[in-house]
């Protein structure tokens, strides 16, 4: 009788490991799963978008040269200019449109408030953009207050 | 059940964990970052970089810092200092408790709370693809009652339930691994982007007891931008008489580039500031180009720093504890980022703080182990071990062809098919080695078996599939089979991961101080391994097929030949000698083949498409790998 009792706490405690186990096996093998269909998802994009990081620190050297022309307005330099952002154009950057258009935070950074009508942008202080659908960087925006 | 989520919901930034495969991850944003800004415009509903890029056309609606407002009174000193420094308002509201007025609205900091906490939840979901409702959220370890409730409300507004309020110095603790250690006191300094905060945590049997706390609430990076920020305008000012700080535009680039300079000076000694036409004197453009050194900025914020120590003074006088008696500090807050901080918490404890996780996301992580707990996904999560060294077998010319390449996590098995090295080869030996080395003979033998009962076939032609498994236990077990005969042998080689730190250490430092002198022996063998091939095929073609070339081509490729097995048996010969002679053997018959081939297919043209058909099967035969087992 007492063989028999201790018998059954065994199993009962076996059955309870076991089921244990699979849910921690099951628990993996989702993980693995969704990790599985995440890497396919990201697999594109990662490819899509390995420029980003450079494309990002040169943008910040052509509004260097954009400062530059606004100064000298040079005509060979502006050739260059052209030139790089044709390149860069080719490679899926695409400028975000800000010069009087409303204010949107998804896509512009507003660094001032200036006269002007309201929550329209007056100025663009760097041009913001897009890589493929993704925005690269956010154009920085002089808005106007509505006065 | 569903994933729990791990939230560090902080003061000026905010970032979301969760458990993956037995490890914590950090979630990225919708925007691609590992963490947000925690800041709120309620009214279109924006949060993180979104709002906080809006915040100057709209700075009334703008919410930040809300963290500061959680459960407290209106009337309370921590609300009245937040009130100085907030461009929104902050008014009494139920219960004589702080709340938000925006837009004619009533925001209690819950709600607010709550939004942030809402983005986590919909970026949790978009990476995991499954809906997210159980949730971790950290707090300060001095946050009391009322502000740890407004904390689970907070949850409970976005949708979650909160499993567990959690103090952000015991998840911290919980990221650097520490609950598996011993009893002991460890202390978790913590200088985010706005507060400061030092906890001393007894840590014992998986229990965290906070034994006490100190900090500054107001202290963090952003007070080190801003000596930045001042430092640049201060001294262009000297260089120039033009002040920059009238200037917004030029200020905002300025910030950006302090902010830059400080990160680079965390592990340059040295950076330059340079922005182009930053403003204009008399008409011509002037330039911001300016070096600042690390020790300049340990001197300009100098006494920011030095201000962490008194709050850890008073922490231990609190805890009634020595600083000889604290094991461990871990630091937290990406401003810990910066040597001197480093050197500054060294210098005070005496110890050399530990620095392991990204003090960024720690908090964060540590959140999520804990959801995993909850959940029991940490509770049964095998420790998965990895092979330590490559695994292979010895091949043609004692080279190590590697079957589990270092790293590889276990359990794990792969196979390769392998051939023999010579015609009517009876047997082979599968000689079991582990190292990084090319030769067979530098690396450890692990064990060696003989495969044998291989029916009489020309070299190349048996198919003997070698297969290494090995199991999480760190068992590997080998096996040769021969597809033809089916015929099959093995080996069980226990405690194959089970090296000591030592050892594996001393095998991978062999490998790359031999890397050269190991390079050059195998091209050497990679080398004979080819002039062979040509021998014995050649010799293969002119025994078979001799008299078509003509006695003297014969002759000459023989004569060859010879000299060319003569080199390859020469112990001496070296890569450049054997090159010289296969290549002159290679250019002989090439030549040769191609005048055979030119005058059979002037003889048989309409017979071409039929032997290229020929030759296609031809090729299929040779599918075994060219590294051939050893005899």
């Amino acid at each position: 009788m007492v063989k028999k009792n201790k018998n059954s706490e065994v199993i009962s405690s076996l059955t309870n490991r076991v089921q244990e186990l699979e849910n921690a096996h099951k628990r993996v093998l989702a993980d693995y799963q969704n990790q599985e269909r995440r890497h396919r998802e990201q697999e594109s994009a990662i490819i899509k978008m390995a420029s980003a990081s450079l494309l990002e620190k040169l943008l910040s050297d052509i509004d260097a040269l954009k400062m530059a022309q606004n100064h000298l307005k040079d005509k060979g330099l502006q050739m260059v200019i052209d030139k790089i952002s044709d390149t860069l154009r080719g490679e899926g950057l695409q400028q975000i449109e800000t010069d009087g258009k409303q204010f949107d935070p998804l896509t512009m950074d507003c660094t001032e408030v200036v006269s002007g009508k309201k929550d329209v942008v007056v100025e663009t202080v760097s041009v913001g953009y897009y890589l493929f659908d993704k925005v690269l960087r956010a154009a920085k925006v002089k808005v106007g207050s509505g006065t | 059940m569903s994933k729990i989520i791990g939230i560090d919901l902080g003061t000026t930034n905010s970032a979301v964990a969760v458990m993956e495969g037995g490890v914590a991850k950090i979630i990225p944003t919708a925007e691609g970052r590992n963490t947000f800004p925690s800041i709120v415009e309620p009214i279109k509903g924006l949060v993180g970089d979104v709002a906080k890029r809006q915040m100057v056309l709209n700075s009334t609606n703008t919410i930040f810092s809300v963290k500061r407002l959680m459960g407290q009174k209106f009337s309370g000193k921590q609300s009245q200092q937040t009130k100085e420094i907030a461009p929104f308002e902050i008014a009494e509201g139920k219960d004589g408790m702080a709340i938000i007025n925006i837009a004619g609205k009533t925001y209690t900091p819950q709600e607010i709370s709550a939004k942030i906490l809402q983005k986590a939840k919909a970026d949790a979901e978009a990476y995991l693809g499954q809906p997210v409702t159980e949730a971790v959220i950290t707090v300060p370890a001095y946050f009391d009652d009322s502000q740890r409730q407004a904390t689970k409300q907070a949850g409970e507004i976005a949708g979650l339930n909160v499993q567990r309020i959690v103090n952000e110095p015991t998840a911290a603790a919980l990221a650097y691994g520490l609950d598996k250690g011993k009893n002991e006191t460890v202390v978790v300094y913590d200088l985010g982007g706005g507060t400061f905060d030092v906890s001393i945590l007894e840590l014992g049997d998986g229990v965290f007891e906070v034994k006490s706390t100190n900090g500054d609430t107001f202290l963090g990076g952003d007070d080190f931008d801003r000596r930045v920020i001042n430092h640049i305008v201060s001294e262009f000012k000297k260089e120039t008489g033009v002040d920059l700080s009238l200037d917004k535009q030029a200020l905002q680039r300025i910030k950006d580039a302090a902010e830059k300079a400080k990160i680079e000076l965390s592990s340059a000694t040295e950076t330059e500031i340079n922005q182009p036409f930053i403003t204009q004197k008399d008409g011509q453009p002037l330039h911001l180009t300016m070096k600042i050194s690390r020790a300049k900025l340990e001197e300009i914020v100098d006494d920011l720093i030095a201000k962490t120590i008194e709050p850890c003074k008073k922490a231990l006088s609190d805890a009634k504890l020595e600083k000889s008696q604290i094991a461990e500090i871990i630091l937290v807050g990406g401003m810990t980022r910066m040597p001197k901080v480093q050197q500054v918490v060294k210098d005070f404890f005496g110890k050399e703080p530990n620095k392991s996780v990204n003090p960024d996301e720690a908090v964060a992580l540590g959140a999520a182990i804990q959801g995993g707990v909850i959940s029991g996904d940490v509770k049964d999560i095998l420790l998965l071990d990895v092979s330590p060294l490559t695994l292979g077998i010895e091949t043609m010319g004692g080279v190590m062809t590697p079957l589990i390449e270092r790293n590889t996590t276990v359990p794990s098995s792969k196979s390769q098919i392998f051939s023999t090295a010579s015609d009517n080869q009876p047997q082979v030996e599968v000689h079991i080695l582990q190292g990084e080395r090319p030769m067979a003979s530098d690396n450890k033998t692990l064990g060696s078996f003989v495969l044998d009962g291989i029916p009489a076939a020309p070299r190349g032609i048996p198919q003997i599939e070698v297969t290494f498994d090995i199991d999480a236990n760190g068992i590997l077990n080998v096996s040769a089979k021969d597809k033809a005969t089916g015929k099959e042998q093995n080996i069980t080689i226990k405690n194959a991961t089970n090296l000591s730190d030592a050892e594996v250490e001393k095998m991978k430092q062999d490998a790359q101080k031999y890397a050269e002198e190991d390079k050059k022996k195998k091209d050497l063998v990679d080398k004979r391994n080819e002039a062979d091939t040509l021998i014995i095929q050649t010799r293969k073609v002119l025994k078979d097929a001799g008299d078509k070339f003509g006695a003297d081509a014969a002759k000459e490729m023989e004569e060859s030949l010879n000299e060319l097995e003569k080199e390859v048996k020469n112990e001496s010969a070296t890569l450049e000698s054997l090159d010289e002679k296969l290549k002159a053997s290679t250019e002989l018959v090439q030549k040769h083949a191609e005048a055979l081939y030119k005058a059979a297919s002037e003889k048989d043209k309409p017979e071409a498409d039929a032997k290229s058909e020929g030759e296609a099967t031809k090729t299929d035969t040779k599918t075994a790998e060219e590294g051939e087992v050893v005899e």
